[in-house]
This record gives C-alpha cells, structure tokens and sequence, in this order.
C-alpha cells in the first residue's frame, strides 16, 4: 500500500516538474533576448542536431528527388509500356541530372547576383538548406554555414530566381557550422524596402491573409507606383529593423490600394524566391563576425 | 537502462526526420507531427512519466530547429501525454495499476486524436500571444494538412512503437494478481 503510494506521489512530482520546466523556458523565451538562458538551450540543442539534419537532409535528398520526380509522372501514365521501361531503365540517371543542372541553376544565379554593384562590396558563402520549419507558424530554415564560416546575426541570405538573387530572410541565430535564417514571409519579420528609383519607401511586412505573399506598408500616397515594379531593400535601418544593404531585390509590385481618406498606399508585392523549393542559398557577410 | 536509451534514440530520429525529411516529401508546407506519435505511444504503452520525459525533451529539440518559442512545444507534448495515459487500459498488478496494451485500432486513433489536440493546442496559444496567422489560417493550412500527414505516417508507426516498446504487464497475460 506504502509503495504504491510512493510511486504515485513520484510520478506525480516527475509530471509536475516536467510541466513547471516547460513553463519556466516559454516564460524565459517570452522576457529574454535571444542572448539569454533560453537562447543559450536553443543554440546547444541545434549544434547537437544540426549535424544530424544535414547528415538527414543529404540521405534522404535523392528519395525526396526521386519522390518528387515520381508524382510528377502521374500525368503520363497513358503511356506505352515500352516508353515506360526505358523511362525507368533512364529514371535512376535523370533524376541524378535533372537534380544537378537545378543545382547549377541555382548556383549560377547565385553567381550572377555576386557580381552586381550592391553585392560585390560584400564576402560571401554558399549554403545548402538542410532543414525547413515543419509549420507555418515560424517560416524559418536553417543551413549548413555558421560562425565558423564567418557568417553572423543578421547577415542576409539571398536565393535565386530566374534573373539572378533576390533576398530570403536574414540569419537569426548562429552555430559553428549551422544557422537559422528568418524568412521574409515569417509573420515577425519586415524589411525597409523602396522601388528602384528609391523614392517611394516603405516597410514590407507578411500579407495576414495571403501567406507567401508580402505588403508593402506606410508608402505615402503621394508616390506612384505600378504593377510589376521591382521593390528592393532600402539601405537604411526601420524600428526594430536591423540594417541590410541597399539593393536585394525583394519581390515585384503585383497590387496597390489606397483608401478615401488615406495618407498612406498598401501595395502588394509577390515575392521573387520560391520559399517552397529553396535548396541552395548565398550569404551576405555584411556583419562583422 | 535500455528503454531510456531507446526512447531517447526514438526522440532524436523522429524529431530529425520531423524537420529535415518530412517536410519535403509531403503535399502541405507543413509536416507530420512524427514526435507527437512518439510520445502518446510511450504514455499508453509505459505510463504519462515516460510519455511526459520524452514530450518534454522532443518538444525541446523541435523548438530548438524551428526558432519556436523555448517550451511550447514541450507543454503541449506533457499535457497530451498525460490525457493520452487517463484512456490506456489499466491492470492492477499486485495491488499497482500499470497500463496494459491497447488495441491497435484504439491506439491509433488515440495518436490521431492526441495530434490534433496539440496542434489545435499550438494554433490556439499563438493566436493568444499574437503570434502567427489567424485561427481559420491556421486551421486549413496547419492544423487540418497536418493531422491528415500524421495520420497517414501513424499507420506504419504505431505498430513500429508497439514493437519497440511492449508492455510490460499485459491485460491478456495471468499475474499473481490477477490469476
């Protein structure tokens, strides 16, 4: 009777402090900075488990290829049966090609953005995306460079897209061979942004009730502004905004608005990178590290 | 000794695979909640302080590789873990009350249920804290795609769980008790 008593007022206590442990980290991850206890856990956990995602992430890569190639062929199943065997004898090698040349793709875009005016002041290294935030809630990713590659807080990540890089978030926290980036679609971020002539200015923020897509907010009403406008980064440091460098295109204008009444424009912006299938990336090194 | 380095091994790789595998290889933008299957598993099967210690660490390492806020994840998994050990089946053995194993079925939709809670769970307290998409956002691009994903991985899971961590007093084996 003693010792079943005991083990039920253990198990309780167990719980108990399991609960209590987990409420003290929210509540220390609400009060501190990403420098306190709580990002202290944060940073050993991932330089325990960052290895292990890429080690993951390389594995299961060529499955996920091979996955991804598989459900695209749901279109062609009227095919004939000898066009079917070959296309499976060849699978194992496109799969292979067709995942490199996307890698060239990728790098050569990220190439070409290095060799522009506004990113040729700046040392930069290329990183692979080795894990994405399993929800919405945080739109984060990490990958595979960290301080040991000279990369730091808020330094910002670029990916490419069809006419060269364009920018993906910004480095939040930071390992020695991992980092988290912030992406510009997380609903905590923004981003001083102007268009090209650099009048119209504003800060870009998540769209609410568009996730993937971006608002352009506190545009005077005065500006003009058009559809398919480019929309970059301003150079210059908003509240509560850490300072990129002038010129990482963002997105391009895909809807304005302004109300009666209004002092101010909101203007909607599409995002250049495919956030869904970001694999390679570029580091800007802007921040001493 | 073997079971705490089991589970511990179980944490690591599902909460890996949560973050680094899943995701790219399922429909939403969102995952399955491998981890949640984990934790229910070990609360039905061994009892709500092994389900608890294995949610709290999990929810720790997902926290950690998503930037969340530290512990969230962590409560939802002890909470879920302790309403998942009130619907095992009980024995009493020699006068103490151990879980005895479920039926697959029942099992299963015990994970089902218990992942739509922490993900309803985690949907609601963002949306409180200002934090996130709004409720109906969050409902049909989060919470619905990601109980459907970890229903769909559950399947072939549970069994894996119920291999890996049996019983240890069963309901359909005679006990000193219960003979």
């Amino acid at each position: 009777m003693l010792l079943r008593k005991n083990r039920v007022i253990r198990r309780r206590v167990i719980i108990g402090l399991l609960l209590a442990a987990s409420l003290t980290l929210l509540t220390l991850s609400f009060r501190e900075s990403s420098g306190g206890a709580a990002g202290a856990v944060q940073r050993s956990v991932l330089s325990i488990t960052g290895p292990a995602t890429d080690v993951v992430h390389r594995v299961t890569q060529p499955v996920v290829d091979a996955w991804n190639w598989s459900t695209g062929l749901v279109n062609a199943r009227d095919e004939n049966a000898k066009l079917k065997k070959q296309l499976g004898q060849a699978s194992n090698n496109a799969v292979l090609v067709q995942e490199q040349q996307q890698e060239i793709k990728n790098l050569q875009s990220l190439l070409n953005y290095t060799h522009t005016t506004d990113a040729r002041s700046y040392d930069w290294v290329t990183a692979a995306v080795t894990a994405n935030s399993p929800s919405d809630y945080r739109r984060t990713i990490v990958i595979n460079v960290g301080s040991n590659d000279g990369v730091a807080v808020n330094d910002p990540v670029i990916g490419p897209y069809d006419q060269g890089g364009a920018l993906v978030g910004r480095v939040i926290s930071v390992t020695g061979g991992n980092a988290i980036v912030r992406l510009i679609v997380d609903p905590e971020n923004a981003v001083t942004a102007a268009d090209l002539s650099g009048t119209a200015k504003g800060s870009v923020v998540p769209s609410p009730g568009d996730p993937g897509m971006l608002n352009m907010l506190m545009v005077s009403a005065s500006e003009v502004i058009h559809r398919n406008d480019i929309v970059v980064t301003a150079g210059y440091a908003g509240p509560l905004q850490p300072v990129l460098p002038r010129g990482i295109p963002i997105g391009k204008v895909s809807n304005t608005g302004i109300s009666d009444g209004d002092t101010d424009q909101t203007i909607q912006i599409t995002p250049f990178v495919d956030f869904e299938d970001l694999s390679d990336v570029l580091v800007l090194k802007v921040q001493p590290s | 000794m073997i079971d705490t380095i089991k589970v511990a091994v179980a944490v690591f790789v599902l909460a890996v695979f949560q973050v680094s595998a899943t995701p790219q290889i399922t429909p939403s933008t969102t995952g399955p909640d491998l981890v949640v299957i984990l934790v229910i598993s070990l609360a039905l099967l061994r009892g709500p302080v092994w389900g608890a210690s294995a949610g709290f660490v999990g929810g720790i390492m997902l926290d950690s590789l998503d930037a969340q806020s530290l512990g969230l994840t962590s409560l939802l998994y002890v909470l879920v873990a302790i309403w998942a050990s009130e619907r095992a089946p009980k024995v009493e053995v020699a006068g103490v009350e151990r879980p005895a194993t479920p039926t697959l079925g029942r099992h299963l939709v015990i994970v089902i249920v218990g992942a739509v809670f922490v993900q309803l769970g985690l949907a609601v307290v963002q949306s409180l804290i200002g934090d996130g998409y709004g409720l109906s956002i969050a409902f049909w691009r989060v919470v619905l795609p990601c109980s459907i994903e970890t229903a769909a991985f559950a399947l072939p899971l549970v069994p894996l769980m119920r291999w890996l961590f049996p019983t240890t007093t069963r309901i359909d084996v005679p006990t000193a008790a219960t003979a």
